[in-house]
């Protein structure tokens, strides 16, 4: 068991955990945040991304001793954060949710985007929701959504 | 399983001499993660190592460029000084996994991971990369051309960690390696067949990757060609990589496209040397 410190979603978290309980665990079963999902448990669908350090990463990849003072965000988040919420609304107004599934890691990767460029090309949209994959959409609502995120964040600025 | 989260560098190469077989170092823990969450890992020691300062960053020391163990896939990509004096190296890690990966994936943590199919290794080879392994009592520089022995085998010792990566500037890399990954889509594959490849001063440097038991270069093929730069024949080429590659037949592909891929690919990098 280690002691594990971080912040997640701007409130600091102490845990006792296993140095190799995955980040995707202690979210779901250990705080019961639910809003992250679990698809694949082998890096390739991006259901469990989380931004860590602003950074997009998928959760089901990293383990407690990672995690330790990193800044960890989650879907839960859009609830205050405004980049989190817009980015709903967007998918929400553009059709761009069908089951549901892929949403949440779609919204955190999309904002790690935002937070590099509030103009993001399309190119770079689909670079970045290159390891998010959706069974039910077929990408193009998606891209529109964060088309529209960006705008509409672009226009409050 | 044990983990351990050294403070330092020194205490880590402590604990790599101390701890008892099995001992495993986990960097971005991309491809270790996974085997932990398979219960393929669990009677390891676990030394957890990302956090020590001394294993990241990217430098430029006189003719060469210094990449720490633990600098990502990312960082690699998007650097300006790489940009600047190695761009081929980081278009070359466009299509790595994907963003969710390439954040925290390290580069030696691909480099020791040995996989056959490990997308830096093949030009890393022909850019005469040297490894800096170091332990407690010795700090040794390798060329990467001799790290790997066998499948998932390599003259890293026990007691040994990667420290960095040294890329020389004044050969290979002032003359345009090209890369080619073969996949079946761009992002998120991993390659059925890499290829690298530089022409210089009438010499040729060219490695595979996924056509052999690891990485490797092609010393047929270079050999060959440097004896016919401009006169070479398609069949005598095919027979010296033929003798270069061992291609498989498994569930990513078969052996007979990856030998004709890699042939196809070879003649066109050929090709374009020849008309610039
Ligand atoms: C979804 C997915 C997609 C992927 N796509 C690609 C791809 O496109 N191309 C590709 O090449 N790979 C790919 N990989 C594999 C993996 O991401 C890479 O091999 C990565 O670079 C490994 O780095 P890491 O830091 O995560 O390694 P870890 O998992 O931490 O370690 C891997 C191995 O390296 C050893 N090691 C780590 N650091 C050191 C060091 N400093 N000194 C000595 N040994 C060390 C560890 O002990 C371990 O044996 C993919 C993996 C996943 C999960
Ligand atoms: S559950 Fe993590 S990438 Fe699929
Ligand atoms: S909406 Fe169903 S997987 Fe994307």
């Amino acid at each position: 068991m280690i002691e594990l410190k971080f912040t997640l979603n701007n409130q600091p978290q102490t845990l006792q955990v296993p140095a190799n309980m995955r980040l995707l665990e202690i979210l779901r079963d250990q705080l019961h945040l639910t809003g992250t999902k679990e698809g694949c448990s082998v890096g390739e669908c991006g259901a469990c991304t989380v931004l860590m350090n602003k950074k997009a990463v998928c959760s089901c990849l990293m383990l407690a001793c990672q995690v330790q003072n990193a800044e960890i965000e989650t879907i839960e988040y859009a609830a205050e954060d405004e980049m989190l919420k817009t980015l709903q609304d967007s998918f929400l107004k553009t059709g761009a949710v069908q089951c549901g599934f892929c949403t949440p890691g779609m919204i955190m990767s999309a904002k790690a985007l935002l937070l590099q460029t509030l103009q993001p090309s399309n190119d770079q949209i689909k670079k970045a929701l290159e390891g998010n994959l959706c069974r039910c959409t077929g990408y193009v609502q998606i891209i529109e959504a964060v088309q529209l995120a960006a705008k509409t964040l672009a226009e409050r600025a | 399983m044990k983990m351990y989260k050294p403070a330092t560098l020194q205490e880590t190469l402590s604990l790599l001499t101390e701890l008892p077989a099995k001992k495993l170092l986990l960097a971005g823990g991309s491809d270790i993660n996974i085997l932990i969450k398979q219960d393929k890992i669990t009677d390891e020691n676990i030394i957890y190592i990302n956090h020590l300062p001394e294993l990241h960053g990217i430098d430029m020391c006189c003719t060469k460029l210094v990449i720490g163990a633990a600098t990502t896939i990312s960082e690699i990509s998007h650097s300006g000084v790489i940009r600047q004096y190695c761009p081929f190296l980081a278009d070359s890690l466009h299509d790595f996994a994907s963003p969710l990966i390439a954040g925290f994936a390290t580069l030696a943590g691909n480099i020791a991971n040995s996989s056959p199919t490990a997308d830096t290794v093949p030009l890393l080879l022909v850019l005469d990369a040297r490894l800096v392994l170091k332990s407690l009592t010795t700090t040794r520089m390798l060329p990467l051309t001799e790290f790997y022995t066998g499948y998932k085998q390599t003259r890293l010792q026990d007691d040994e960690l990667i420290i960095a990566v040294e890329i020389p500037l004044q050969y290979a890399c002032r003359y345009k390696p090209q890369y080619i990954k073969i996949g079946s889509r761009t992002a998120l594959t991993i390659a059925k067949a890499a290829l690298a490849f530089v022409k210089y001063d009438n010499k040729f440097r060219i490695a595979a990757g996924s056509l052999n038991e690891y990485p490797r270069r092609l010393y047929s093929v270079e050999e060959y060609l440097s004896l016919h730069p401009d006169d070479y024949n398609d069949n005598d080429l095919l027979n010296a990589l033929k003798k270069d590659i061992t291609p498989i037949t498994d569930f990513r592909s078969d052996k007979e496209y990856r030998l004709q891929v890699c042939f196809n690919y070879l003649q066109k990098f050929l090709k374009s040397t020849n008309s610039s």
